[in-house]
């Protein structure tokens, strides 16, 4: 047992542990109190009660919501469930249950119940990594779109699936968008960031979609903060055009929106929490100073969606593959070139679906991919040329010349936490040598080199992901040791434990299930320069898009598709400043006199 | 089987006036290094006397050293690839300290001179080139592996760190550049990893299912509990391949000693036990068997804090909080292992945080001839060496 953990904190409630990296708020001071009451002037306190007319407030008790959290394990261990269970199956299940919900009418601009305050309207949003997940758990070759329509099924069939069931029957999820739609988005603009010729970006540019990373990097490494591409997530940004196209076209505040977004990982629930994405960024129509209302709501995870089924005794397996039939069907979404851009008909041209990847774009989107790719468009005549590294999750890539074999462009994928040991050390800055006598020294340099550049890393752009193997490995999906999965595999039995050669053979089912691809979407990844098409994507499209919803919520596009970060500061360790004095003697009684 | 008795050798000098934790012989060259407080001091094995001394690296105490194996593995190679300390520290990082090599190896004894003297002439001896950052709290132990070639270090924070050195040339004589990798983590334990230790050398690698997995072997001590042992496979991948549960009296600290090959077969010491390993080949990954194949006789009334297992003489040593030290032999007919010799009180009153077998270089050893003495290291901060006795 280490010195900071007793048995005794060992309870399912939080108490900030002695190392909690949330810094003390001094609140604002409790107002005197009114005067009509004669102050008196002497008063009889009780030994260890506090004066009433005091102006000391005790402390209320400690308060760490979501938000502060960055799972930094300075708290108890055992409280993180209770932390991350607050966005679960658990609270879907008791929203649908709280107030009729919001229904839109068929001619999809009437809302019924919007006199009730606690009315919401659902939609939701999936990213394909669960959908592989899942598919893998079924088997049988279930292909993404099956699973997404039994998802679609469970979330919005008011005979089998949640809405039949619940304190409101009928109350279900509206839209159900895929976050490949947004994922296109994010590629074009990370695309256009690094090779901006801007002196604003600083190089390497590094992926930020992962939120694992990105809360490692605010905590522990925040040199490294300058360098995260700006662009934000698919979550992100599917909820962001979600919360603003409905409430200005349905003319509701974005709060009567609840989003719930299914993802491969239990970190996208902290990005859900972030203060930068909520609708303090974007909302220029509310006046009041609140704390912003989420982009995202609610984040589950691909074994979530499972017990939610089983919450309300359904069983998601024998849901159908086939999609709603049209009379349950939701109306069109309100804004058709924004409905046309989330549910692309079926009639679509494959660059405006841009559903499949193929394996060389890894399963984490495809952000390095698509740079490469729209620089081989930009290049006639130029190769890739590919360089694996130390291990698996370690790749370089190179864009040579056709000409000169010269380096046009440089740029490397690491995966994993020890890569990115390895990544973050490289970006450090050189600091001074504690020793006596000042010798600098770099954390990978000798003494009197120059520190942080060097020919070590002149990469242009990396992505850097947090789960070895990338999004199909995440922490929220459907492991090898999971029943589901041993069954299909064949592993249960006499064996015991699977070990790392069953989880490989595991996500190699996995990743076959998200690579691969129905007929009618055969030709998404092709590079043509011809029809403008970089890996499957029509950059003039998704720019087209982008100024059309910039122009419809009379929002600047910057403030709707970026995002900040910022570095996270623990007063762990250090010595009281004065605040913390006078909040700790106001505390005392008599106010420390 | 002949008795064996312990007898007091030499102490080092200085004193070092700080609670020392332990003293960590070169692989070949007649030096000692020692960690207390925010220090570490080498000793020579020559005359026992202070050599050089490591300061200002770290902001909290060094609790283990590991000195690293040059890659020709000759004890004449010295001059070609430079002297490297590793030092474990509490406030989370690891020091990689580089001798420097004008310095003369075998230096006369001068006047002593305090830490806080200037330190101009030890700044020169031991350069601070480079920090391991990376774990979350306290670092308590590290390990190199038999070529030089990794690194291990475990922390409070349940994990377990592989670092590989990176050389470039290593006959350029001019910089060799100080790059280190982290190449493994290892978050398996459920505890504070107390220790980690490689195996000395082993020439095979394992074969197990068509996947080659290297001769390196890791194994690591925990507060859940557990030995592990961690191999590396062909893709680089540092695996578990074998846990070792608890044993009868286990104790919630775990201490490994050594880890000794002998006789075809390898082990490792743990409190009041040692364990023998036979590899399992009916897994479908490799998961090794280890069989318990004795226990030391139960001496000590306090915690044992380190054991030692002479690869030379096959002996055992330990050392606790009850200022004992104690040194055990297997009987190679029936296969128990007995008391041979024991020491009480060997630092006084005081705790003994250290113990370990050490070729002797001093006047005393007889020409041509190879000796082990045992070195202890104690809560007075003194450093003691023993003499081992065979027969009356």
């Amino acid at each position: 047992m280490s010195a900071i953990l007793s048995a005794d904190d060992l309870n399912d409630f939080i108490s900030p542990g002695v190392a909690c990296i949330k810094p003390i708020e001094t609140l604002p001071s409790a107002p005197p109190p009114p005067s009509s009451s004669e102050p008196l002037e002497f008063e009889v306190i009780l030994d260890g009660q506090q004066p009433s007319s005091s102006t000391s407030q005790s402390a209320g008790p400690a308060q760490i919501s979501l938000t502060d959290c960055l799972a930094c394990s300075g708290c108890v261990t055992t409280a993180e469930a209770v932390l991350v269970s607050l966005q679960s199956h658990n609270e879907v299940v008791s929203l649908l249950d709280s107030a009729p919900s919001l229904v839109l009418q068929p001619d999809n601009s009437t809302l019924t119940n919007l006199d009730n305050p606690s009315s919401k309207l659902f939609v939701c949003s999936i990213s394909p990594q669960v959908l592989a997940s899942l598919a893998a758990a079924i088997g049988n070759n279930t292909t993404q779109s099956q699973v997404m329509n039994m998802i679609t099924h469970l979330l919005s069939n008011p005979d089998l699936g949640l809405p039949s069931g619940g304190k409101y029957p009928g109350n279900g999820f509206t839209y159900i968008v895929s976050t490949n739609r947004a994922r296109g988005a994010c590629l074009v603009l990370g695309s256009d960031e690094v090779l901006s010729t801007s002196s604003d970006i600083k190089k390497p540019v590094l992926t930020s979609s992962c939120p694992g990373w990105v809360c490692y990097a605010e905590k522990t490494h925040p040199y490294v903060l300058p360098y995260l591409s700006k662009v934000k997530s698919p979550q992100a940004l599917t909820g962001t055009l979600l919360k603003t196209t409905l409430s200005k076209t349905l003319g509701i505040s974005p709060d009567r929106i609840w989003h719930l977004s299914i993802m491969p990982c239990f970190d996208k629930k902290l990005e859900a929490s972030r203060e930068e994405l909520t609708d303090s960024v974007w909302n220029n129509s509310t006046t009041k100073p609140t704390k912003g209302v989420r982009d995202v709501d609610c984040v589950i995870t691909s074994k979530e969606i499972l017990m939610l089924a089983e919450s309300r005794n359904i069983n998601f397996f024998s849901l159908p593959k086939t999609p709603l039939p049209p009379s349950q069907q939701p109306p069109p979404f309100p804004n058709k070139a924004i409905g046309d851009f989330l549910f692309p008909p079926a009639a679509t041209s494959s660059s405006k679906r841009n559903e499949q990847q193929t394996p060389s774009a890894g399963t984490s989107g495809g952000n390095l991919h698509f740079i490469l790719h729209t620089l081989l468009s930009q290049h006639p005549g130029s190769h890739l040329q590919t360089t694996r590294g130390r291990n698996a999750d370690v790749v370089e890539y190179s864009i040579l010349s056709p000409a000169t074999g010269e380096t046009i462009f440089k740029a490397a994928r690491y995966y994993g936490f020890r890569n990115i040991q390895n990544l973050v050390r490289k970006l450090k800055p050189a600091k001074p040598s504690r020793m006596p006598g000042g010798k600098p020294f770099g954390s990978a340099r000798r003494p009197g080199k120059t520190a942080g550049t060097g020919n070590a890393l002149d990469f242009s752009y990396v992505e850097v992901m947090a789960c070895p193997g990338g999004c199909t490995n995440g922490g929220g999906q459907i492991k090898v040791d999971d029943p589901i999965a041993l069954e299909r595999m064949g592993f249960g039995g006499t064996e015991t434990k699977p070990g790392p050669q069953e989880q490989k053979a595991w996500l190699e089912v996995v990743d076959e299930a998200y690579f691969s691809a129905d007929e009618a979407q055969q030709n998404g990844s092709d590079t043509d320069a011809g029809s403008g098409l970089i890996a499957g994507i029509s950059p003039s499209y998704i720019r087209d898009t982008l100024k059309v919803w910039s122009d419809m919520t009379e929002v600047p596009l910057d403030k709707l598709v970026y995002t900040t970060y910022r570095e996270v500061v623990s007063d762990v360790g250090k010595t009281q400043t004065d605040t913390e004095r006078v909040v700790q003697l106001a505390g005392k009684i008599g106010g420390g006199w | 089987m002949p008795p064996i008795s312990l007898h007091p050798l030499a102490t080092f000098t200085p004193d070092l006036y700080t609670r020392a934790w332990q003293s960590t012989p070169h692989p070949y060259l007649p030096l000692l290094a020692t960690t207390h407080d925010k220090t570490v001091t080498v000793f020579s094995l020559v005359d026992f006397s202070k050599h050089s001394s490591l300061t200002g690296g770290h902001s909290r105490s060094i609790r283990s050293c590991a000195w690293q194996p040059s890659p020709s593995s000759s004890s004449s190679q010295s001059n070609q690839s430079k002297l490297r300390l590793v030092t474990g520290s509490f406030d989370s990082t690891a020091g990689i300290w580089t001798y420097n090599p004008s310095a003369a190896l075998e230096k006369p004894i001068t006047t002593t001179n305090k830490d806080d003297d200037g330190g101009g002439e030890d700044e020169e001896e031991w350069e601070f080139t480079l920090v391991l950052e990376g774990h979350e709290n306290e670092l308590k132990s590290l390990s190199f592996s038999p070529s030089g070639q990794y690194l291990a270090t475990c922390s409070r924070d349940k994990s377990i760190w592989i670092w590989e050195h990176l050389t470039g040339s290593e006959d350029d004589e001019e910089e060799e550049e100080e790059d280190w990798e982290t190449v493994a983590v290892l978050n398996e334990h459920d505890g504070d990893v107390k220790t980690v230790a490689f195996a000395p050398q082993f020439p095979t690698e394992k074969k197990h299912n068509g996947r080659r997995y290297g001769s390196d072997v890791l194994a690591s001590g925990s507060y859940d509990d557990t030995v592990r042992m961690w191999r590396e496979d062909q893709d680089g991948e540092w695996t578990c391949v074998g846990v070792l549960g608890g044993h009868e009296g286990t104790r919630k600290r775990r201490r490994m000693g050594g880890m000794k090959r002998g006789r075809g077969e390898r082990g490792i010491g743990g409190i009041g036990g040692r364990w023998g390993g036979i590899p399992n080949t009916m897994r479908r990954s490799l998961r090794e068997e280890w069989e318990c194949k004795g226990e030391l006789p139960k001496v000590h009334t306090r915690e044992i804090y380190s054991v030692a297992w002479s690869g030379r003489t096959g002996l055992v040593a330990t050392g606790g909080g009850d200022g004992m030290v104690v040194v055990y032999e297997e009987d190679g007919e029936t296969g128990r292992w007995e008391v041979k010799a024991r020491v009480e009180m060997a630092h006084g009153p005081y705790e003994i945080n250290h113990v370990v077998w050490c070729r002797r270089f001093d006047k005393g050893v007889m020409e041509g001839r190879e000796e082990e003495m045992l070195v202890t290291t104690g809560d007075d901060g003194v450093v003691r060496a023993w003499e081992v006795r065979m027969g009356e």
